[in-house]
C-alpha cells in the first residue's frame, strides 16, 4: 500500500481529504507543516523534562552540579589521581602509603556493579574534587578521556529548585556552601585532600549558585519553566524537592553522609517524577484519544496538588527486608512496577515524540501557538471536547502522520497496518512506540534504575532474579522518608502515609501498612499511645 | 431453696462466666466515663493512686491535671474512683472535668472544641485559675492529635506553651517540647499511667489481681464462687482449679515474673486491661466457651471423661500448650521456660514420662491440693496419669513429647524449681540501681557489656583500644576505622539522668514509676536498651548473629555507633585503624603525632 491509499483508507473512515505534498500535509486544506528527515522524533519536553536524559551512576548527579557551578579551568581525569594516589601522599613517618591510598580508593570512589577498577568515578565529597577532577572514560583505543555526561548536567538543580517565577537561589548557595565547606575532615579526609591538591595545583574553588543558574539559563533550561511559558509540569512536586532539600540541610550529618543524602533525596525525587511524568503524560495522551472520538474521560483528575495526582499512592511498596523474602508475580508492590515500569514509563520517550506530533497537528488546525518541545496534551484533550468541529480533522490529521511516521522509519509495512488503525491520535502513538521500540528503555527506565534500584544504600527498587523488579524501600530510603516527611514533627501514622502518597508511595496492601508500622516500631520511629491503630503516631530520630 | 439441676445450683451464678467477664472482648472491660460496672468495682485494685492525686490536688498550686496513657491503662477508671469520693476537690465544678477524652479514637469537631473549650482558661494571657485545676483523663494520642489538629487549623498559637508542657511530660518527640517553660509545667500535672509499673514483686497490680482469682474470696472474681458448693463436676473443673492455684502467693510469684519479663521485653508496662484480659485466659486454661452457661462445659467433659480437654486446659499446658491464644497470654504462653537452654529444665525433662507413677506424684506435690475438694482438677489429672487413662487418650506420642514438659512447667510454676536467667537477673538488677541512684555498679556492668557487644559488632577490638567504623563500609576489603574510648559517660552510656523523672518527676512520683529500660546515649543518639535488645547485644558477645527482625534492632544502633565512630574520626588526633581483609586480616593503625610544632605520622602494623 503506497502513502496516498493509505490515506485513502483514513479519508474514507474520516470524511476529510488528505493529501501530501513534500514536506507539507492537507487535511481538508488545511496545512500542517511535516517534520524534515530525521527530525521527527522530537524528545524535548522541557516544562517538565530539561533534558533527554540517559541512565549514569546517581552519584554524577553532584558531581556535575559542582562542576557547573565553578569555573571552567582544565582538569585532571580521576583515573589518573586514583593511579598516583600512593606517590601523592605526603605524610612524613607513613610507610605503606599504598594501604592508605586503598583505603582512599573505597572511600572516595563509587565502585560500579561491575567492580572494575577502571569504571570506579571519584565521589564529589569535597567541591575541590569535581572541579580539578573529571570522572574517565576509555575510548576504543583504550586510552583515558573525560567521560561525557549522560544522565543530567548542573542545569538539573536549579530546574527542580524552580520556586514559581525563578530558581531558589538561596537553597542552592545552601547545598553548595555544605559542598564546600572546610571542616568535619579525618585523618583520612585531610591526608586524600591534600594529596589530590598536591596533583592538582588547583586553587580552592569558588562555587556560585548564579553562575549554575546562568549556565541553565543561557541553555534554554529554564525559559519553558516561567508562567508566561506555561509553567513547570509540576510545580508541588518542584516545591517538595525544595522543602526536602531544605530539610536535609539541617541534618548533622558527617560530610560524606551528608554527599550521600543530598543525592538521594535528588535521586528519590528524579526517580517519582520519572513516573509520575509518564504516568500523566499517558494519561493526557488518552485523554486526546478519547476526546477525538468524543466519549468523556471516565480516568480524569484534578491537578493541581501531590495528594490528587494520579501517581499519588501508585507505587505500591514492601517495607524492607533484610534478607531474602519472596515476591509473587501477583503482588501489588510487582503489580504496580510493571503497570508504572512497562506500562508507563517505558513509553515515556515515544509518548512525548506522539504528543509532540500532537502539538504541531493542533497548532495547525487550531491556529493556536506550537508548544513543541513542552508538549501539554491536556490542553489539547479540552480543546477538542469544546469544539467537536475539529476532532475529525484532528483525528485525519494524526491518522495522516502516523502513515508518514511509520513510513519515514522505514516500516512500510507498518505504515500499511497502521492506515486502519484508529482514531488517528492512537494510530500516531502506536506508530510511534512501535518503531521506537528498541531504544525506549535508554532515556526511561535505565535512568529511573540508575537512580532508584540501588539495595542496601537507598533503594525504591529491588529486584528477585534477574529481571523480577518491585517496589521495595530499604532502611536507609525509610529512615529518609521519615525525616523528609515528619520534619521534626510527631504526626500521625495516617498522616505520614499522606505523606508518602505525595511521592507516589503507599504500602503495597494492609498486611504491609501494618508491616511497615511494626518496622518503623522496632527502629524507634514510631510509637503507639494506644490499642487504637489511629494512636499511632512517626517521629524522627536523630 | 436452691435449685440443683444436673451438676450444680443455676440458681447461683456462673463462677466461670465471671472470668470470662474479665477478658478484653467482654462487654464491660472498657471503663466508660468513668462509670465502673459492679462487677469491676468490685475487684478493682486500689494501688492509691486516686489518693496520691488528690492530696497533690489538694496541695494547691495547680492549673491541670492530666491523667494520661494508652488504652487500658485505668485513666477513666482512676479519675471515675476520684470523682466518686465524696467532698472530692471537683464538687460543683463539673465544667472542669473531662472524664472521657480518653475514649474517643478520633477526635471529631465536637469533641475537639470541646477540648479546645476546656483549655481555653490556661491558654497564653488568661487570668490565674481560681478554685480546682481542669482535670482530664486523655489518652497520649489525643493529646498530640488535638494539638496536630490546631496546627492545621492556624489555632495552635494560645496553646504552645500547654502543648509544649504536656509534650515534655509525656516525651512526645516534638520539636515543641523542647520549648516547655519550667514555670508552666510546674503547674500542670500529668500522671501518665504508662509509668505505673503494673508487674513485678509481691505487691505488684498484677499479684494482686491474681490474687483475686481466688474462689473462695467473697471480693473476688468469683464472689465466693457458691455454686462450686453444689457442683458434682468439681474434679473435672480446670477453671475453678486453675484459679485456685493461681491465686496461691509462689504460684503469682512465677506468673508476675513472667509478665515482668515480658514488660522488660517491650520496656513498658503492661495496661490493667491487658493483665485482667491475660489472668482470666490463664484461668480458663485458654478455652473457649460458647453461648450458655460456661459450667455446662466442664459437666460435658466429666460426662465424656474428656482426658484431652482436661490436658490441653489445666494450668500446666493452658497457654504453653495450645495454639491461637489471645492478647498477652499469648507472648506469656511464649516464654515457656521448658525451651529454654538450661540444664536442668533438661535433666527433669529427661526424667519425666518414664514412671506414671512417679509422673503423678510430680504432678501432684508440684501442684495438688491439700484436700480432695482443693485443686481437684490436678488430682483427677494425677490419677489418670497413674492409672493410664490419661495416656490413653491423648496417646504415646503425646506423652512422651507433652508429659515430660507439662511437670517440668507444674514444678516451675509452684515456684519450686525457678529457672535461672543470669542475663535478666543482671538487667533487673541494674534497673533497680538506676531506679535508686541513677546509676551502681550493676549498671556499669551492662554497659561495659554493650561497649563489648557494640566494639565486636560494628567494629574491631585491639590491645583494649575499640575501633568503630567512620561510615557505611558493607563489605569492603580495605575499610577505616576510628578509635573511640568507650568510656561510660563520656563517648557513651547510659544517661545520667532517667528522662522520665526528668522531664515529669512529679508525675512519674504520684504514677509510682520505676523503670523498665535503661535510656543509652551514643554520640548524641538515644538508644533505648529494653532487656530485649540487651539480650541480642549480650549474644552478639558470645559471637551470635542476628535474625533478620533483629538487624532492625541493630539497624538504629549501627547508625549509633557510625556517629560514634565519624564523631571520634574527626579528631585527628585520635588513631585510625585500616583494616585490609585482601588476604586474611591486616590492621594498620595510623596516629597522627604532632612533637614539637612538627607533624609526623605513625603507622603500625598490629596485626
Amino acid at each position: 500500500m503506497n502513502i496516498e491509499d493509505a490515506f485513502q483508507v483514513i479519508s474514507s473512515r474520516t470524511g476529510e481529504s488528505i493529501s501530501y505534498e513534500t514536506g507539507l500535509l492537507r487535511v481538508a486544506g488545511l496545512a500542517i507543516e511535516v517534520p524534515s528527515p530525521g527530525k521527527w522524533d522530537d524528545l524535548h519536553a522541557r516544562h517538565a523534562l530539561p533534558y533527554s536524559a540517559r541512565g549514569e551512576a546517581r552519584e554524577n548527579l553532584l558531581y556535575r552540579i559542582v562542576q557547573d557551578a565553578g569555573e571552567n579551568r582544565t582538569r585532571m581525569l580521576d583515573a589518573d589521581l586514583y593511579a598516583k594516589l600512593p606517590s601523592a601522599i605526603d605524610a612524613p613517618g607513613l610507610l605503606n602509603t599504598e594501604v592508605v591510598a586503598d583505603a582512599m580508593r573505597r572511600e572516595y570512589w563509587w565502585a560500579p556493579s561491575s567492580g572494575r577498577s577502571e569504571d570506579y568515578q571519584l565521589l564529589p565529597f569535597h567541591a575541590e574534587l569535581p572541579i580539578s577532577f573529571d570522572h574517565t572514560s576509555r575510548s576504543k583505543d583504550g586510552k583515558n578521556k573525560a567521560a561525557r555526561y549522560k544522565m543530567f548536567e548542573g542545569y538539573i538543580l536549579p530546574f527542580l529548585a524552580w520556586d514559581g517565577t525563578e530558581p531558589d537561589h538561596q537553597l542552592i548557595e545552601s547545598i553548595l556552601a555544605a559542598i564546600s565547606r572546610d571542616d568535619k575532615f579525618t585523618l583520612l579526609d585531610e591526608l586524600f585532600l591534600q594529596a589530590a591538591r598536591a596533583l592538582s595545583d588547583g586553587e580552592a574553588p569558588e562555587l556560585s549558585a548564579s553562575e549554575l543558574i546562568r549556565r541553565a539559563q543561557r541553555g534554554e533550561m529554564l525559559a519553558p519553566l516561567i508562567p508566561a511559558a506555561g509553567g513547570p509540569f509540576c510545580q508541588p512536586s518542584l516545591d517538595l524537592f525544595r522543602r526536602d532539600m531544605r530539610t536535609v540541610l539541617t541534618f548533622d550529618l558527617s560530610r560524606a553522609e551528608l554527599v550521600r543524602a543530598i543525592t538521594l533525596v535528588m535521586s528519590l525525587h528524579l526517580a517519582t517524577y520519572y513516573y509520575r511524568f509518564s504516568l500523566v503524560l499517558a494519561k493526557e495522551i488518552d485523554a486526546v484519544v478519547n476526546a477525538v472520538l468524543g466519549v468523556p474521560d471516565a480516568d480524569s483528575y484534578e491537578c493541581g496538588s501531590l495528594s490528587l495526582c494520579p501517581l499519588a499512592g501508585s507505587i505500591k511498596f514492601r517495607s524492607p527486608s533484610n534478607g531474602f523474602r519472596p515476591v509473587s508475580t501477583r503482588s501489588p508492590c510487582r503489580q504496580s512496577y510493571l503497570d508504572l515500569d512497562r506500562d508507563r514509563l517505558l513509553a515515556l520517550s515515544a509518548n512525548i515524540v506522539t504528543a509532540n506530533l500532537f502539538e504541531r497537528t493542533w497548532a495547525a488546525l487550531a491556529g493556536e501557538p506550537a508548544s513543541e518541545g513542552a508538549p501539554r496534551p491536556a490542553r489539547i484533550a479540552r480543546g477538542l471536547s469544546a469544539n467537536p468541529i475539529l476532532r475529525p480533522l484532528f483525528d485525519a490529521a494524526t491518522a495522516a502522520l502516523a502513515v508518514l511516521y511509520a513510513q519515514q522509519a522505514g516500516a512500510g509495512a507498518l505504515a500499511e497496518r497502521v492506515a486502519h488503525r484508529s482514531p488517528g491520535p492512537f494510530a500516531l502513538q502506536s506508530a510511534v512506540l512501535q518503531s521506537r521500540r528498541s531504544r525506549l528503555k535508554h532515556t526511561s527506565r535505565d535512568v529511573v534504575n540508575q537512580l532508584a534500584y540501588r539495595p542496601g544504600e537507598g533503594t525504591l527498587l529491588r529486584r528477585n532474579g534477574r529481571s523480577l523488579y518491585y517496589f521495595e524501600v530499604d532502611d536507609d530510603m525509610l529512615f529518609l522518608l521519615v525525616k523528609l516527611v515528619c520534619a521534626r514533627r510527631t504526626i500521625p501514622y495516617e498522616r505520614f502515609l499522606d505523606g508518602l502518597a505525595e511521592y507516589g508511595l503507599a504500602p503495597q496492601d494492609e498486611e504491609e501498612i501494618e508491616a511497615l508500622a511494626n518496622t518503623l516500631e522496632r527502629v524507634g520511629m514510631l510509637d503507639r499511645y494506644s490499642d487504637a491503630g489511629e494512636s499511632t503516631f512517626v517521629h524522627d530520630v536523630s | 431453696m436452691s435449685e440443683v439441676v444436673g451438676h450444680f445450683d443455676r440458681a447461683k451464678p456462673s463462677p466461670i462466666s465471671m472470668v470470662i467477664a474479665m477478658l478484653s472482648s467482654a462487654s464491660e472491660s472498657v471503663v466508660v466515663a468513668g462509670k465502673l460496672t459492679d462487677h469491676q468495682a468490685s475487684v478493682a485494685i486500689d494501688d492509691g493512686l486516686a489518693d496520691r492525686i488528690v492530696r497533690r490536688v489538694e496541695s494547691g498550686d495547680l492549673d491541670l491535671v492530666v491523667i494520661s496513657g494508652s488504652a487500658g491503662d485505668g485513666k477513666s477508671f482512676t479519675l471515675g474512683s476520684i470523682l466518686a469520693r465524696a467532698g472530692n476537690p471537683w464538687e460543683g465544678y463539673a465544667d472542669r472535668v473531662i472524664e472521657d477524652a480518653t475514649h474517643s479514637e478520633r477526635p471529631e469537631q465536637a469533641q475537639h472544641d470541646r477540648l479546645k473549650k476546656f483549655f481555653e482558661p490556661i491558654t497564653v494571657g488568661r487570668p490565674p485559675l481560681s478554685g480546682p485545676p481542669l482535670v482530664i483523663a486523655m489518652n497520649t494520642g489525643m493529646v498530640i492529635r488535638f494539638f496536630d489538629e490546631l496546627r492545621v487549623t492556624g489555632e495552635f498559637e494560645p496553646y504552645r506553651e500547654l502543648a509544649a508542657g504536656l509534650f515534655a511530660a509525656l516525651r512526645i518527640p516534638d520539636r515543641v517540647a523542647r520549648e516547655a517553660d519550667p514555670e508552666v509545667t510546674s503547674r500542670i500535672l500529668v500522671v501518665n499511667l504508662d509509668d505505673r509499673p503494673t508487674t513485678g514483686g509481691p505487691d505488684s497490680f498484677f499479684s494482686r489481681l491474681l490474687e483475686m482469682f481466688d474462689p473462695s474470696l467473697d471480693s473476688g472474681v468469683m464472689k465466693g464462687a457458691e455454686r462450686c458448693g453444689s457442683c458434682t463436676v468439681r474434679p473435672w473443673c480446670w477453671v475453678r482449679s486453675n484459679a485456685e492455684i493461681l491465686s496461691a502467693s509462689d504460684v503469682r510469684a512465677t506468673f508476675d515474673g513472667l509478665a515482668n519479663e515480658v514488660a522488660l521485653v517491650r520496656g513498658r508496662s503492661l495496661s490493667p486491661r491487658s493483665l485482667w484480659d491475660a489472668a482470666a485466659v490463664i484461668a480458663l486454661g485458654a478455652a473457649r466457651f460458647g453461648e450458655g452457661d460456661p459450667c455446662d462445659t466442664i459437666a460435658e467433659a466429666a460426662a465424656r471423661q474428656d482426658w484431652q480437654r482436661l490436658w490441653d486446659h489445666a494450668l500446666p499446658n493452658g497457654i504453653f500448650h495450645l495454639d491461637e491464644v489471645p492478647g498477652l497470654a499469648s507472648e506469656l504462653g511464649h516464654r515457656d521456660p521448658t525451651f529454654r537452654a538450661d540444664k536442668h529444665v533438661h535433666e527433669e525433662v529427661a526424667k519425666a514420662g518414664i514412671d506414671a507413677a512417679q509422673d503423678a506424684r510430680t504432678l501432684l506435690a508440684a501442684l495438688g491440693g491439700r484436700m480432695n475438694t482443693e485443686r481437684s482438677a490436678i488430682n483427677t489429672l494425677a490419677s489418670g496419669l497413674q492409672n493410664g487413662e490419661l495416656g490413653k487418650a491423648i496417646g504415646p506420642h503425646s506423652v512422651s513429647r507433652e508429659v515430660p514438659r507439662a511437670l517440668v512447667r507444674a514444678q516451675w510454676i509452684s515456684g519450686a524449681a525457678p529457672v535461672a536467667d543470669p542475663v535478666m537477673s543482671m538487667f533487673e538488677e541494674a534497673l533497680e540501681q538506676y531506679a535508686a541512684n541513677d546509676g551502681g555498679p550493676a549498671v556499669d556492668a551492662i554497659e561495659d557489656r554493650v561497649g563489648d557487644a557494640l566494639a565486636r559488632s560494628f567494629g574491631e577490638s585491639i590491645g583494649g583500644e575499640h575501633f568503630f567504623r567512620t561510615g557505611r563500609q558493607d563489605g569492603r576489603d580495605v575499610a577505616v576505622y576510628a578509635a573511640v574510648e568507650l568510656v561510660a559517660g563520656r563517648s557513651y552510656g547510659v544517661r545520667l539522668k532517667d528522662p522520665v523523672k526528668e522531664h515529669n518527676s512529679e508525675g512519674a512520683e504520684i504514677a509510682g514509676y520505676r523503670p523498665l529500660v535503661l535510656p543509652l546515649e551514643i554520640e548524641d543518639i538515644d538508644v533505648t536498651l529494653t532487656y530485649g535488645l540487651f539480650r541480642l547485644l549480650d549474644e552478639a558477645c558470645d559471637g551470635r548473629l542476628p535474625s533478620a527482625a533483629e538487624l532492625e534492632q541493630f539497624y538504629s544502633l549501627g547508625r549509633a555507633v557510625t556517629a560514634l565512630g565519624s564523631q571520634a574520626a574527626q579528631d585527628q588526633s585520635k588513631p585510625i585503624v585500616i583494616a585490609d581483609r585482601r588476604e586474611g586480616l591486616r590492621l594498620i593503625r595510623i596516629q597522627l603525632v604532632d612533637r614539637r610544632g612538627s607533624r609526623r605520622y605513625r603507622q603500625q602494623e598490629v596485626l
